[in-house]
């Protein structure tokens, strides 16, 4: 598999899910830097995906 | 080399469902929806039986449309107080019509076996107090 489409593709996929995750992030009382990292190329979605799981979110109301 | 591609595929694939459950759980949702990115590994699969060159987008699809619709959709553990913490904890929703108005479940019945023995107990003193 040609790993420049690869990369590519991945860059496609941050740019689609970029607003929403900034959304996600703002609700969750996050700042908007784990939003930013999905556009490091293959690894950044995942890396997201471990910051929004294992971060206490501010605005939760048991404070999760 | 295409097994050990494989096999750190499936990996990476449960790493991400087991944050995606967490995530789901923190916001009141199911977390059992997180087992939707199983979906991607079967159009993954598909597109390359078919050699489609689908198979590049394939492992995005399904985690971009759960990212979207999570995004947009209410969040049931924000809608709760801290002070119903205890009590709906383990709850997926804060409450359900039937704890209001258990009447308005009609298949919701008290199993006999479950009587209320401090009740009973209470019952008994007062006759006891009575006669």
């Amino acid at each position: 598999m040609n790993p420049v489409a690869l990369i590519i593709v991945s860059l496609i996929f941050a740019v689609v899910v970029f607003y929403p995750l900034t959304r996600i992030c703002a609700r969750a009382g996050l700042p908007l830097w784990p939003a930013l990292i999905v556009f490091v190329p293959i690894i950044g979605p995942p890396i997201t995906a471990y910051l929004l799981a294992l971060s206490r979110w501010p605005n939760h109301p048991f404070g999760r | 080399m295409p097994l050990m591609h494989g096999l750190l595929n499936l990996i990476m694939l449960a790493i991400t469902i087991w944050c995606y459950w967490r995530i789901l759980s923190k916001a009141g949702i199911s977390p059992w929806w997180a087992y939707a990115l199983l979906i991607s590994l079967a159009i993954a699969y598909l597109a390359s039986v078919f050699r489609s060159p689908i198979v590049l987008f394939a492992p995005y699809i399904v985690p971009a449309i759960l990212i979207w619709i999570f995004a947009f959709i209410r969040w049931p553990s924000y809608e709760m107080t801290p002070e119903a913490a205890g009590e709906n904890r383990y709850k997926r929703h804060a409450h359900r019509r039937s704890d209001v108005a258990p009447g308005a479940d009609p298949h919701r019945t008290v199993n006999p076996k479950f009587r209320d023995r401090v009740a009973e107990a209470e019952e008994r003193r007062r006759d006891r107090e009575e006669h």
